[in-house]
């Protein structure tokens, strides 16, 4: 698979993801998003989703790991810093 | 008329009470004996001032005998704090309630007349123990030695179900009084968000939901059944 297919694949992952956290299918978004991570570790918004996922499925700890993910490759990234502040403070 | 509230001993607990009071729009006259702190606090708290408040003479002239609920926050001197105590019940204050740092403090000022005597630092270790030892227990209260309210995530065997379906009331004796829910939203910039959203009292008819965290009042042996669903 070459450059671009790999970025489509990885695009098409992320929409899809972001579709199951809209429908709140917090478990299914969680699958996908694994994989697409294990495609592009550097991506700040399928970090940020994976966070919504996680944290949706109530997996607080594993969502910090994104959320400041997130924040590393993004520091301005403001919905994540709030949730990150939010799952701290619990 | 609106609740008149006084914090004396404007320490961390202290001052995040008088704060918060303030915040929530009610009068707090917030006192302590060290300047410095009125001085911090003074642009926050319209009525912040120096005063020590072992002296009867002092709380009288603050006008102290005129509030409706005072907290004691001393957080070293437990004699400081049962002079207060007794002082404050003298004025006539209806509410005293005192911060205490252990058992005997407890039961020391109980015994000289506070009406009600809270233990932060216990309180939260129990809290933060049960939250370490079952992370998926957010929030637990003792409303009396044999009952609790609890909040845990909805086991996965109930997601997707109706709330009479499950039958809680009827198998376990707990009731549900409360969902709060992780209801997806897009935000203002077009990015998924989450955002809570909680169902007080919520019917038969409701169904649960992915990250749906449910607040359970029952007997503490019922609640720790239920949980093992």
């Amino acid at each position: 698979m070459n450059d671009n297919d790999q970025q489509e694949q990885f695009k098409e992952l992320r929409e899809k993801a972001e579709f199951y956290i809209l429908n709140q299918k917090y478990s299914e978004a969680v699958k996908i998003l694994k994989q697409a991570i294990a495609t592009d570790d550097e991506d700040p918004h399928a970090h940020y989703l994976y966070g919504l996922a996680l944290e949706g499925s109530n997996e607080q700890e594993e969502a910090k790991k994104h959320f400041r993910r997130v924040l590393e490759l993004d520091p301005e990234h403001t919905e994540a810093r709030a949730h990150l502040d939010r799952l701290i403070g619990e | 008329m609106p609740r008149i509230f006084a914090v004396i001993g404007l320490g961390t607990f202290g001052s995040a009470v008088a704060l918060e009071l303030a915040r929530r729009g009610y009068e707090v006259f917030a006192c302590d004996r060290d300047p410095d702190k009125i001085e911090e606090l003074g642009s926050e708290l319209a009525n912040a001032v120096e005063l020590d408040a072992t002296d009867e003479k002092s709380l009288r002239d603050a006008g102290l005998d005129e509030v409706d609920t005072a907290l004691v926050s001393f957080g070293d001197s437990i004699a400081d704090s049962l002079l207060v105590t007794m002082l404050l019940k003298g004025l006539g204050v209806k509410e005293v309630v005192v911060k205490v740092t252990d058992e005997r403090h407890a039961r020391l000022v109980k015994r000289i007349g506070a009406d009600r005597v809270i233990f932060p630092e216990r309180d939260m270790a129990i809290r933060l123990v049960e939250n370490l030892l079952s992370p998926h227990i957010f929030e637990f209260i003792e409303l009396s030695e044999e009952y609790s309210v609890v909040e845990i995530a909805a086991p996965k065997k109930m997601i997707g179900r109706k709330l009479l379906d499950l039958h809680l009331r009827k198998r376990f004796g707990v009731n549900v009084i409360a969902i709060r829910s992780k209801v997806p939203v897009v935000n203002k910039k077009g990015l998924p968000d989450i955002e809570e959203k909680v169902n007080i009292a919520p019917g038969g008819e409701d169904e649960i939901r992915e990250g749906d965290t449910l607040v359970i009042l029952g007997r503490d042996q019922d609640i720790e059944r239920a949980k093992k669903l």
